[in-house]
């Protein structure tokens, strides 16, 4: 298995803008936990132009054909992280409440080692969020951790649906309410920003059908001042995004269901959600997805209260749940943090495995792509040397179509691609770095909380 | 115990010649139109071979040229002979000429920013996100013109480097404004003009704590205005063309951008580092406006997307600078070893056998020599092997920085030069640099002559030594790359700029007698430490350029009185004393100023730290 990450790197190095490279492979003998078909033990699987063709025992494959043998190894999908900030140069656009136009896509960054971290801890497509500092933030970005690739475009997981951030609650009054004197100050606010939004939206969306049909008519329609701002909420209101809405209490959630009824969006997953459980029926019923930290709260006032079974509660009731990291750490553990819910909560383990997995997958709309090991999806796929339940558990290889990305026997200390020549010591030498919600929002604050 | 000397012999001297090039003649008016360049050795354009030839020049054009030319009688005659002329270099992107914005002037949105505002007191302007253009750093309508000055001095700097003509844009944040051509002559500003508004300047700056601040905000905002300014020509183009149509809107920066949607006004976009420049190409993708990629440092990363020729180049003439350790650490190495070897050795001696750090140290400490505590320092110093592949990582990337010009130039990109972010002190540093790592000077010249012409659309005026050209020469004493050639003459549409160059003999200030002046007799000093003063003696002597020095204090009572290292630089002297301080050796180093009869200074002592010294002379040598 050697080199194989070095060979794939200088392969990728000449690549031309836009390919997307994809690889052929056959991964031999392993317990293959396909998540949505059960466990297979000793099975192939064979991969094809970075996509998964067969699975299998004893699967033939065509000659040179590269093999992987995962004889006594546990092959699992690839890991989705559903909320992260990795990857990204702009997380932020702090200036103003509203800015669902900026596209953290247009901000990725090809370099940023935290996604070749991720790819060590089986992680193979992240969701790379714009911040909660604004009420309505910007569109996320679903990427794929093809790390080595040096154009920034081909991170980008093709044909992924758009997805928008939204924020409820502190983070947003305090970065505008508290720090810069505007709606919203407080909850009440937040909704009305919120609605005001919907509203600007609609009201775009119809002079933007008047136009068409008067142009229809007459070839000198005068088009309404294009407004990336007001179209994009009309987008929203098309059901064309996804949002992806920072919450943490069970009546914030509620508050925006009912705006969201009032304006005939459906599509939604709340992130965080840690009073989730509080109104697990009433998300179902909805059909709003949820995407929460195993065990984390009270990290500030309104996360005062949550419970690790958040996800065992939320996924009982029928809501389609995640568990993601938030973080350029906890991205790297992703699968302990699902097995936390067999110790709180007792999911099975296929339970477990789709809150990392197919789960994320639905909530951001590729799950006929990744989320699971079958045939003709993704060749994203992670190898362990246990079950990837088990503590003793640890990633041995990662897989992004069909190529291979992290390899344990194959880990140079130093993985950088980018070296700026001025720098003073290396990223990797003492240099926190801080994938979260509130970066770049320093500047927004008086105090910070 | 044997102690070495280190005595500087104070008579090396070697006059070096400092080359310092003046202009002479900035203030003089021309007397006449007519200049005569005679028996140049002429280059006339990169990789043409050098000839000899006289260049007539009037009224700002090349007139004749050629090896028997006939000189009129008008013409002021420049004889270069043994000189070398070269059509002077054209700036691709740059600021010469620019003012620094008035950061005084008040800004248009609420005052002190979000982060200072009275939370009480409700802002005149609802918020920073809906700020007018100006705050938000969207000025596309803005020409660089009024903030140019023939005062500024970046003028004369880069024409003395060789610069005749430059396109220069405004400083702003997202969308500065546009950018002229200028030439880098003139009495008032407005001579520097030629041609204004032929470029649009784009950067990822964004507009602090106003919209768009980040670089999504400013794609954003680029998207949308793009986006206006397209469906605003079609408005215009249907309101001539077509009856009963409604009067266009009128936005002051979708109508400035109009140019730049007719692909008739290019972008310059700066884009120093790869993934600025990637961004940069993304967005030249997605909205289609003529692009050059400028300021770029690292272009090679993303070569292969500037060989269709769609999108030009203009590199940065700034380098990276080497801030590795090694060199100081080179410099240093020696220096710290021989201290910590004899701080070693003096530990060593001071601690009885049994206590040694390490085996190597186990023999009787008495028989230590410097060269055994080197070998111990040697194996207790640990290297990091991670660092050293940094370090090696990183050498490998300021190679290929330097590489950029040479890697491109191989693969056939086109590319011209710009200054905007290079320093002239640096000019001829940094294309030497660039030289030695793989660009040749025809390579380099067309990149400072026919290639930035070109991009800028003035190869028939510029560029080249030939008739019907601007007369934009440079006169230099040797091959204009060459090491030591030197800008005798810099002729800018016509207008003569000479330099002088003079040998300055610089004297290594170790000259004997002033030496002898300065520092022989008998001083007194005064060291004042936190509890106490110190005072004591110093004594000079000078015999045959080499100085030899003596302590006395009532504080030593023992060992050497020797003083070492004894240097004297210009006037300041610095030198080393060992102290014996019961048992302890502690070296103090002296650097004093010597100011005629008294010094004043400091004297370091290890860990104790640095004290003030001061002193006077006693008693003159007697001769």
């Amino acid at each position: 298995m050697r080199n194989i990450i070095f060979l794939s790197l200088l392969f990728s190095f000449h690549l031309v803008v836009g390919q997307v490279p994809t690889g052929d492979m056959i991964i031999r003998k392993g317990t293959v936990l396909t998540i949505t078909k059960g466990t297979l033990t000793e099975t192939d699987i064979l991969v094809q132009k970075g996509k998964i063709s067969a699975i299998g025992k004893e699967l033939k494959a065509p000659a040179g054909t590269k093999e992987i043998d995962a004889t006594g190894l546990f092959v699992m999908p690839g890991i989705i992280d559903a909320h992260s900030h990795i990857g990204i140069d702009a997380v932020n656009e702090a200036t103003n409440p509203i800015t669902p136009e900026v596209k953290v896509g247009d901000a990725i960054d090809p370099f940023d080692m935290a996604i070749y971290r991720a790819l060590a801890g089986g992680v193979t497509t992240s969701h790379a969020m714009h911040g909660s500092a604004n009420v309505i933030g910007g569109q996320c970005q679903t990427i794929k951790h093809r790390y080595g690739l040096m154009d920034p475009s081909a991170f980008i997981f093709k044909d992924a649906p758009r997805t928008l951030k939204f924020a409820l609650g502190e983070n947003p009054i305090r970065v505008h309410g508290e720090g810069r004197g505007v709606q919203p100050r407080t909850r009440m606010g937040v909704e009305r920003v919120i609605r005001n939004a919907f509203a600007e939206g609609q009201v775009y969306r119809d002079k933007m059908k008047a136009y068409e049909l008067e142009k229809v008519k007459n070839p000198n329609a005068v088009p309404p001042v294009y407004n990336e701002r007001y179209q994009t909420m009309a987008d929203i209101l098309d059901g064309k995004i996804i949002i992806q809405c920072h919450s943490y209490r069970a009546d914030e959630i509620l508050m925006l269901m009912n705006v969201l009824r009032d304006f005939g969006v459906k599509k939604i997953t709340f992130q965080h959600a840690n009073e989730g459980f509080k109104v697990a029926p009433e998300l179902a019923a909805f059909g709003a997805m949820a995407s929460v930290f195993s065990d984390w709260w009270a990290y500030k006032f309104e996360v005062y209260y949550s419970t690790a079974y958040n996800a065992t509660i939320l996924t009982r009731n029928g809501v389609v749940t995640s568990i993601n990291s938030d973080s350029g750490e906890m991205i790297r553990h992703l699968y302990y943090e699902a097995a936390k819910t067999q110790r709180y909560g007792g999911l099975s383990d296929d339970e477990a495995l789709s809150l990392i997995t197919i789960n994320p997958a639905r909530q951001l709309g590729i799950d006929d792509k990744v989320g699971s090991i079958e045939i003709g999806k993704d060749a994203d796929i992670a190898i362990f040397s246990g079950h990837p339940l088990s503590v003793y558990a640890v990633p041995q290889m990662t897989i992004v179509d069909g190529i291979v990305r992290f390899d344990k026997e194959n880990d140079p200390s130093d993985m950088r691609i980018y070296i700026d020549p001025e720098e003073a010591t290396p990223a990797y030498y003492g240099r926190e770095e801080v994938d979260e919600c509130m970066r770049g929002t320093d500047l927004m604050f008086n105090n910070r909380h | 115990m044997k102690r070495k000397f280190f005595l500087i012999p104070l008579f090396i001297l070697g006059f070096i010649a400092v080359i310092i090039a003046q202009p002479v003649s900035e203030d003089l008016p021309q007397v006449t139109g007519c200049i005569a360049l005679i028996n140049a050795k002429v280059i006339a354009a990169p990789g043409k071979p050098v000839q000899v030839e006289t260049i007539i020049m009037r009224d700002g054009l090349i007139t004749d040229i050629g090896p028997r030319v006939k000189i009129p009688a008008d013409a002021y005659r420049v004889p270069a002979d043994s000189l070398y002329a070269y059509p002077a270099f054209i700036d691709a992107f740059s600021s010469i000429g620019v003012k620094n914005p008035d950061t005084d002037a008040p800004r248009g949105g609420p005052q002190g920013g979000p982060g200072n505002r009275d939370r009480n007191s409700h802002p005149a302007v609802d918020d920073e996100g809906n700020a007018s253009l100006e705050d938000a750093g969207i000025t596309p309508f803005r020409s660089v013109r009024p903030t140019v000055d023939i005062k500024e001095k970046s003028i004369a700097d880069w024409r003395a480097q060789g610069f005749a003509i430059a396109h220069i844009v405004p400083k702003g944040k997202m969308i500065p404004g546009k950018g002229s051509l200028i030439i880098l002559s003139g009495k008032k500003t407005d001579d520097l003009f030629w041609k204004e508004d032929i470029s649009m300047f784009a950067q990822w700056s964004g507009a602090g704590d106003t919209y768009p601040s980040t670089v999504i905000g400013i794609m954003a905002k680029w998207r949308e205005l793009y986006h206006n300014a397209t469906q605003d020509l079609a408005q215009q183009t249907s309101y001539t063309n077509a009856m009963l149509v409604p009067r266009p809107h009128y936005n002051q920066a979708h109508e400035a951008l109009i140019p730049v949607v007719k692909k008739d006004m290019p972008v310059y976009f700066r884009a120093p580092k790869v993934k600025d420049i990637s961004r940069a190409l993304a967005m030249q993708k997605d909205l289609g406006m003529k692009m050059v990629i400028s300021d770029a440092e690292e272009a090679w990363y993303l070569k292969d997307q500037f060989k269709s020729g769609t999108i030009s180049l203009v590199l940065s003439l700034a380098l990276p600078e080497d801030k590795s350790d090694k060199k100081k650490d080179e410099a240093k190495a020696e220096e710290k070893d021989k201290k910590e070897a004899k701080e070693k050795n003096e530990e060593a001696m001071l601690r009885p056998a049994h206590a040694q750090p390490d085996a190597t140290a186990q023999q009787p400490a008495k028989e230590k020599n410097v060269d055994s505590t080197q070998t111990i320092i040697k194996n207790t110093i640990k290297t990091d092997p991670e660092k050293e592949a940094f370090e090696k990582k990183r050498a490998q990337s300021l190679k290929e920085h330097y590489q950029q010009a040479g890697v491109l130039a191989k693969e056939g990109i086109p590319f011209s030069f710009g200054t905007l972010s290079g320093k002239s002190a640096d000019f001829t540093k940094n294309i030497k640099l660039m030289m030695d790592n793989g660009l040749t000077s025809d390579q380099a010249l067309s990149a400072l002559t026919t290639q930035p012409a070109k991009l800028l659309g003035i190869e028939k005026n510029c560029g080249t030594i030939d008739i019907g050209k601007m007369a934009n020469v440079i006169v230099s004493s040797k091959p204009i790359f060459e090491k030591d050639a030197a800008i005798r003459y810099m002729i800018v549409e016509g207008n003569l700029y000479e330099y002088e160059v003079k040998e300055k003999k610089k004297n290594s200030g170790k000259e004997s007698a002033s030496a002898k002046g300065l520092i022989s007799g008998t001083w007194s000093y005064t060291i004042e430490t936190p509890d106490q003063k110190r005072e004591g003696t110093l004594e000079f002597t000078d015999q045959s350029g080499s100085i030899t020095g003596t302590i006395t204090s009532s504080d030593i009572t023992s060992g050497n009185k020797e003083l070492e290292s004894i240097v004297l630089d210009g006037n300041t002297l610095a030198f080393t004393f060992d102290l014996d301080m019961g048992g302890q050796m502690m070296t103090l180093e002296f650097n004093l100023k010597m100011n005629g009869e008294s010094f004043d200074g400091n004297v370091n002592v290890g860990e104790f730290g640095s004290f003030p010294v001061t002193g006077q002379r006693t008693s003159k040598p007697k001769n």
